[in-house]
Order: structure tokens, then C-alpha cells, then sequence
């Protein structure tokens, strides 16, 4: 059955999936690049379009994913399969640290613009503890954690069976981020249609009357904030993978304001838009970071700006509910 | 005595710091719950006006000081006027958008004035104490830091645009029905939290390296002690940072820069967890 | 011919969801009381805050001295002589009781305000012995005191009344219905009066409107209200 509001969705990823037909590497590797970044922001759309809760540090759970994954893999580079579980066994370290910090958050009652400011303190404090660890003595076993320049050299996602090597890298790191990201929207749609995400969704209007039918609305947020943190850890290990290095600036203030603005500008209470709107704004300060980074930042904070001023809906689902009325109204 | 002398000072410095780091932020949240994520270009602005003018213009270091306050007034005026505004009663929305009026000043003060900028001698000398180097005009900005929120608590308890203020934050609507301009008021206000910013920027500019980035040297530092104030800043506000800068003075006495300023981070966010209202929530609690 | 110092020309109002208050008329003289009743939720509260540019109106007219004044803001109606003593008092609990009583006449040229306050306090003596605790710490008959006080202090030409007799005990309600009628016929302040405490009404030289989904129901005038019994069973044969 082709719903019309997935038409738009479903015309996206089947450029997507012909575009390696038609471009080299260079160019598959750059959308790559571009589509990395949707997870963080999906996970953010999911706790703030959603939820009503926006955290600033969705950077804390890239950088810890990143981070752990390489450290994981870097130590124990020569057991079987590493890089198949590294990226899973950080994915879980970057969810039980997101429920942790989810349970302090919503079971201390801390709320509204608070939670901003918390999350934030949260990513600034592990960019200032990994930037202080450029000396020698700052190692985890075999991995340097490096300061400010970084970690470098941890193997690639993959698996060796026999004499055959696969790793997640040029066209088949496209294809499954293409297929990663297919699933989860279908997966965060599924949630925005059960009873959690109702309630989840109820809870953003009114937390008290929902809480008053006998609904836990702490836990839901708490393992919802914990989804996101997965989400952003996904970004962090594939980022990782895919440059293969990972700095405390991922971390910093500007690197957390980037999820904000790609999810508002894209318009957070959608979760296709979102996808959309962020591989388009990331291509778009890629592009325009060529001619020095700082305008590409002075770009998307003035995109920011105007968004939150005249389109609080969002730019791409605005388009999105324009094109509907225009041609597909009609039956 | 030298070493309670030097604790005194240290403990003095660092909690001038997080005063006045936090007090523009503080008057703006605790008037109108936003949190101006701006508030560090406001200082930044006030620094990089302070020197300018005194680097290119040869303005004497005070009225150097004066016109980067000023700057940062109009900038805070301008700003309110054109968008936040518009944004009251949104408080995450305005929170998004002074995010990316953060962006765009820091970044434009890097294409302008480029990565680092000719700086200031601190004015006044340094005296000798047994071991220890001690500069007058750090002791003097503990004494300004403590004046300007003597000023502020008289501004906002004994004056009429105080009463008037008090009332709009806690009833614009009836405010309005008895002919208050909540609007105006509003402006106002930013505009005072605006001037505070500048004039941390101001003054910590003949002390510090002068980047764009000077203002993120505080803004960490403002975060926290505004979140640890709780919803009423104007009560919190000497606790919090008297608390902090304990803290972080201690920490940085047994081991080093870094840790103190980790080790603060890591208090605020025990202390959210444990007082999520913050030390004004404690205060108001305790009176009752 | 009396001058009509309020005139309400069809005007509608209420919320994103629903219109609550549904083209309603009427005009006001300077100096008289309408007292307006029904029942909970029928548009009477919306009606006044409407009226006083709390809320937008969605259609109609409102004038004020013949000045049109749909578009105004709250404020600015202040400032033409209009005031406002809401539902629940709200009045400001940090501010002390002498603070809340001056915030008007700070935003107005100055008069002098001894003079002032001691106007104010000869109506209301209780204000005077707390003119210095905090307006929270009233209690509810005195919190409704010092907001009719606070609506006073501007030298409104029409005060507009919400439910003054809730939660209030009986002694002080009708002393609250005296310190009214005094002020209507020695200032020639007009009020307009949203009231479900028939007595109340009933103690005032007034005329009442019964009002229904937003519209006038029936119109009962203050000889028939002079009869308490009477009055009550009109209004509840009406709503």
C-alpha cells in the first residue's frame, strides 16, 4: 500500500540507491559522509520533536561511541570478529550511559531549558577530559588517548572470514548506511505509532495528566533519552569508522549546536524530513566550509536564527506539507 | 596568615569570575527564563570593544571600557528588538535561536579580527606577599564584583523600574492591565543584561588573550552558576557561586586547572540531581 | 442624553479551539453598574478579559469614549481609564500590599502619592495597617480588597469586576458591595460586574445581564433584583 506521505520517502531513497550507478567513490564516499550524520539528528528529533526535551549534548554519546569503539577495537585488535562487536558492545556502553544520564535527569526532576544546560555541561566536561589527555600516561591498555589531536589508527567495522576480508568501507559502507537508515526511520515511525510513542507524545502537551492515568512518563523519557544517546553513538562509531579518527572538538560547543540546527531547520516533528533536511545541510556547510569553516558556521547559525523566527516548523517539512497540499490532495 | 591570605585570594578570584560571568545570564533568566546561549559573544563584544578602542582608537582603558559596554547595548538592543522578542513564551525556541546568534558572532569576530588580537596590559601592579605574586587589579575586581550586585539588589528591591519589573515577571498579563508596558520592561531588561555582559568582557579584557572564543572562557563557568542558582537567580546567585568557587578552588589547590574546572562541571551536575531547583529552591524551602 | 462611555458592538471572542463569547452588544453608561451572571463556563470571564485586551477580539468593535479601541493593547487601555480586577485577585504576591496599590500610578505622570494612598487607604483601612507585608500573605478578603484598591488608583473611568465575591467570606463581601456602590456614586466610575452571588448583585443599584453561550439571555432590571427570593428565581428560571 503506497501511503501518500511516504512518497516523498520513498522517491529519496531510490535516488539513493541508484546513485552509486551513476557516481565514483569520491562521491559515494562524500553522501556517506553526509548520511552519517542523520542519526545523531533522528535521535535528537526523537527526544525533542517527540518528547518535548532538548538536550545540547547529544555530542557527549557521538564522542563516547566514537571513542569507545576505537579504544575496543585498538586493544583487542586481534581476537576474532572485533569489528563486528566493538561498534555493538560501544553502541551498548553509549546506551547505558544515556539511560544513566537519563535517570538523573528525569528522576531529579530537572526539566525544561535545564535539561539543555545539563546535557551540555555533560559533553563540555568529556571535550575538556579528552582534550587534557595528549601525555603519555593517558592510555586505555593499548590505546593513547591522544588530547586534542585525537585517536587514529583503530581497525575498520568488518569481518576476515578465512582468506575473505570484508570491511565497512567505500560502496558497501554506502549501502548499509543506506539500508541503517531505511530501517531505523521505518523503526522510529513504528514507535511514533504505538502506545509509547502516544504517550511520549502526550506527555510533551501535558507531563502531570499523564502521569495522573497511570502512566510512568519518567521511565518512558528516561528510555526514550537512552534511544537518542543510541542514536547519536551510532553517528559517533560510523564517523569514526569512516575517517578513521575521532577528536574532543566532536564534543565541543560548535559540534553540539550543529544536531540543533539541522533538526529545527529540517523540522523536528518529522522524522523523513529530518533525514532530508540534515544530509542537505551538512552537504551544504561541506560545500561552503571549502572557502574556511567559519562561514559555513556563520551560515547555519543565521539559518538557525531565522528557522526559529519565521518557520518554527521547520524549512524541509513546511516544503514537504506545501508539495502534499499542492499535488497530492486530491484524490 | 600568607596562606589564608593566598586561599582568600584565590577563593575571591574565582568567585568574582563566576559572578560576574553569570550575572548578565542571570538578570535575563531570572526576568524572563531565557537562557541567552548568546551571552558569551556579549562578552566577547564587550572585550573586543574595550580594546579596540584603546589599541586603535587611544582611548584611555576607562572610557575604553565604557564604549565596549555601550557596544554590547546596542548589540543586546538590536538583538532584542529584531528576535527575541518575538520568541517570549517560547523558551526553547529562544534558546535555539540565541545558539545561533552564538555561531554567528564568534565567527564573525574570526573573519574579522582574525584568530588573536594585540592585548592589554593589566592595569595596576602586582604586590608581593612571602612567595606569592599577588595583582591589585584581581582584588579590585572582587570589590566591583560585589558593588555591582549591591547595585543590582537596589535596582531591583528599591527602585520603581524594580517594582515595575518584579511585577512583570511574575504576572505579565495583570501588569499589562494596569498599564505597564511589559514590553518595554522586557527590553529593559535585556538591555541591562546586555551592559553586565559587556562590562565582565570589559573588564576581564586588559587580564586575558584576546580571541573570539574569550567569551567561552566564561560561558561554561555562567552556565553553571546560573543552573545551581535555581529558578531565582537574584537568591541564588552568592550562594551558588560562593559554593562553586569553594569547589573549584580547592580542587585546583590539591591538583590542577583542568581538574578544578572538571570538578565543577561534575558538581553541578550532582548538584541538579539532588537539588533540581537549585540553591534558590533550597533558600526559599528552608524559609518556609 | 448620557454619554456611553462603553460600547461593545458585536464583538467576538475566545480561544484557538473555540469561540466563546459569540457577537455580543451592549453599551454602558458612565456611571452605572451592570452586573452580568450565568452560568460556569458560558463566556462571562472571556467576555471581560476580552473587553480589557487580554485576549484578541476575533470580530466587532469595542469603543471606549467613542475612540475605537479593538485594536489596543491591554496597556493602553490602562492608560485611557479602563481597569481590570480579575478572577482569583492575581494580585502580585512578591510585591508588598503598598507596591502592588502604586505599580499603576508608577507608569502614569506623576501625582502625588501620599495623597494618593491616603485616598485609597480611607476605603480600604486594612490595606494601610499591611501596607508593608508581602501581597501574599493577605487573606483572601483582603487580597480581593487591595486588587479593587490597585484597579482604583488610576482614576479608572470603568472598572470591570471578575466574581469579587468568590471564596470570600460574607461580611467582607458585603462590605466589598458598600466600598462599590460608594465608588460608583462618588467618582462616577462605571462598572462592569461578572457575578453568580445573586445577594451581592442584588445590594447594587444595578440592572443584570443573564448571559448564555456567549450571548444575552434575558436582561432582569434592579427593581426586580431589589427582591433577593425573586431575583433568584428568575435567574435560575433563566439558567
Amino acid at each position: 500500500m503506497l501511503k501518500k506521505d511516504n512518497i516523498f520517502t520513498i522517491s529519496v531513497f531510490i535516488v539513493l540507491l541508484i546513485i552509486p550507478i551513476l557516481f565514483d567513490d569520491f562521491y559515494i564516499n562524500n553522501i556517506s559522509y553526509f548520511m552519517i550524520w542523520t542519526f545523531i539528528s533522528l535521535g535528537l528529533a526523537l527526544i525533542w520533536g517527540m518528547g518535548g526535551i532538548l538536550s545540547f549534548g547529544q555530542t557527549a554519546f557521538f564522542g563516547l561511541a566514537g571513542y569507545s569503539f576505537a579504544i575496543i577495537s585498538i586493544n583487542f585488535s586481534d581476537i576474532y570478529a572485533v569489528g563486528i562487536w566493538s561498534p555493538i558492545l560501544a553502541l551498548a556502553i553509549t546506551a547505558i550511559f544515556g539511560a544513566i544520564v537519563g535517570y538523573f535527569l528525569f528522576y531529579g526532576g530537572i526539566y525544561d531549558v535545564f535539561i539543555g544546560i545539563v546535557t551540555l555541561a555533560i559533553t563540555l566536561v568529556l571535550e575538556t577530559f579528552m582534550a587534557q589527555t595528549a601525555g603519555p600516561e593517558w592510555t586505555v591498555g593499548n590505546a593513547r588517548l591522544n588530547g586534542f589531536n585525537g585517536m587514529q589508527g583503530m581497525p575498520p567495522i568488518g569481518i576476515k572470514i578465512g582468506e575473505y576480508k570484508f570491511d565497512l568501507q567505500g560502496i558497501g559502507q554506502y549501502y548499509f548506511i543506506v539500508f541503517l537508515a531505511m530501517f531505523l526511520l521505518w523503526l522510529l515511525y513504528k514507535i511514533k505509532k504505538s502506545n509509547f510513542g502516544l504517550i511520549l507524545l502526550a506527555s510533551k502537551e501535558d507531563r502531570t495528566r499523564v502521569e495522573s492515568l497511570g502512566h510512568n512518563v519518567k521511565k518512558i523519557q528516561m528510555i526514550t533519552f537512552s534511544l537518542s544517546a543510541l542514536l547519536a553513538g551510532v553517528s559517533g562509531i560510523l564517523y569514526t569508522n569512516w575517517g578513521g579518527y575521532i577528536t574532543p572538538s566532536s564534543m565541543g560547543l560548535i559540534a553540539s549546536a550543529m544536531p540543533v540546527i539541522w533538526v529545527a531547520a529540517s523540522g523536528k516533528n518529522d522524522f523523513f524530513s529530518v533525514f532530508f533536511g540534515c544530509i542537505l545541510l551538512v552537504y551544504i556547510s561541506q560545500t561552503l566550509a571549502v572557502n574556511g569553516a567559519q562561514y559555513a558556521i556563520i551560515l547555519m547559525g543565521l539559518i538557525l536564527v531565522i528557522v526559529t523566527r519565521y518557520f518554527p516548523e521547520g524549512i524541509i517539512l513546511m516544503l514537504k506539507k506545501l508539495l502534499t497540499n499542492k499535488f497530492l490532495s486530491k484524490k | 596568615m600568607i596562606i589564608l591570605f593566598n586561599l582568600f585570594y584565590q577563593f575571591g578570584d574565582a568567585l568574582s569570575f563566576l559572578l560576574l560571568a553569570a550575572i548578565g545570564l542571570a538578570v535575563i533568566f531570572g526576568m524572563m527564563k531565557i537562557i541567552n546561549l548568546a551571552h558569551g559573544e556579549f562578552i566577547t563584544i564587550g572585550a573586543y570593544g574595550t580594546v579596540v578602542s584603546a589599541k586603535i582608537l587611544k582611548l584611555p582603558l576607562p572610557i575604553a571600557m565604557a564604549v565596549g559596554v555601550l557596544v554590547t547595548v546596542i548589540f543586546g538592543y538590536i538583538l532584542e528588538r529584531i528576535i527575541i522578542r518575538h520568541l517570549y513564551g517560547r523558551p526553547l525556541d529562544s534558546v535555539v535561536a540565541t545558539w545561533g546568534i552564538s555561531l554567528i558572532v564568534s565567527q564573525s569576530f574570526l573573519v574579522i579580527f582574525g584568530p588573536s588580537f594585540e592585548g592589554l596590559q593589566t592595569p595596576l601592579s602586582n604586590f608581593q606577599l612571602g612567595a606569592y605574586s599577588y595583582s591589585q587589579y584581581r582584588l579590585l575586581l572582587i570589590l566591583i564584583s560585589i558593588s555591582i550586585l549591591i547595585l543590582l539588589y537596589i535596582l531591583f528591591l528599591k527602585s520603581n523600574f524594580g517594582t515595575l519589573a518584579r511585577a512583570t515577571i511574575e504576572n505579565p498579563k495583570i501588569a499589562s492591565t494596569l498599564g505597564v508596558k511589559v514590553d518595554k520592561v522586557y527590553t529593559v531588561t535585556f538591555c541591562i543584561g546586555s551592559a553586565l555582559a559587556g562590562l565582565t568582557g570589559a573588564i576581564y579584557a586588559p587580564t586575558m588573550t584576546i580571541v573570539p572564543s574569550i567569551g567561552q572562557a566564561f560561558i561554561v563557568s555562567a552556565f553553571v552558576t546560573v543552573v545551581t542558582a535555581g529558578a531565582s537567580p537574584f537568591i541564588g546567585l552568592i550562594p551558588a557561586a560562593s559554593f562553586l568557587s569553594l569547589i573549584q578552588t580547592s580542587v585546583t589547590f590539591y591538583y590542577h586547572a583542568t581538574i578544578g574546572v572538571l570538578a565543577l562541571l561534575f558538581s553541578v551536575i550532582l548538584i541538579i540531581r539532588f537539588l533540581p531547583k537549585g540553591f534558590s529552591g533550597l533558600l526559599i524551602k528552608l524559609k518556609k | 442624553m448620557k454619554n456611553q462611555i462603553l460600547k461593545i458592538e458585536s464583538i467576538s471572542a475566545g480561544y484557538e479551539t473555540a469561540i466563546v463569547v459569540n457577537s455580543f452588544s451592549y453599551s454602558i453608561n458612565q456611571g452605572e453598574i451592570l452586573a452580568i451572571t450565568g452560568r460556569n463556563g458560558v463566556g462571562k470571564t472571556t467576555l471581560l478579559r476580552a473587553i480589557m485586551g487580554i485576549i484578541p477580539i476575533k470580530s466587532g468593535n469595542l469603543l471606549f469614549n467613542d475612540e475605537n479601541i479593538t485594536k489596543k493593547t491591554s496597556s493602553e487601555r490602562s492608560m485611557l481609564g479602563m481597569s481590570y480586577v480579575p478572577q482569583g485577585r492575581e494580585i502580585f504576591t512578591s510585591l508588598s500590599v503598598e507596591e502592588n496599590i502604586l505599580l499603576p500610578i508608577l507608569v502614569r505622570n506623576k501625582v502625588n502619592l501620599k495623597d494618593k494612598l491616603n485616598e485609597i487607604y480611607k476605603f480600604f483601612p486594612i490595606l494601610e495597617e499591611k501596607k508593608k507585608s508581602p501581597g501574599g500573605s493577605l487573606s483572601g478578603g483582603q487580597q480581593q480588597q487591595l486588587a479593587i484598591a490597585r484597579a482604583l488608583v488610576s482614576n479608572p473611568k470603568v472598572i470591570l469586576l471578575d466574581e469579587p465575591s468568590e471564596g470570600i467570606q460574607p461580611s467582607i463581601v458585603k462590605f466589598i458591595g458598600e466600598i462599590v456602590q460608594k465608588i460608583s456614586t462618588t467618582l462616577k466610575t462605571t462598572f462592569i460586574i461578572v457575578e453568580q452571588n445573586i445577594s451581592f448583585i442584588s445590594q447594587l443599584n444595578t440592572d443584570c445581564l443573564v448571559v448564555d453561550k456567549g450571548r444575552i439571555l434575558s436582561k432582569i432590571s434592579s427593581s426586580e433584583l431589589r427582591d433577593v427570593e425573586k431575583a433568584r428565581k428568575l435567574l435560575s428560571l433563566e439558567s
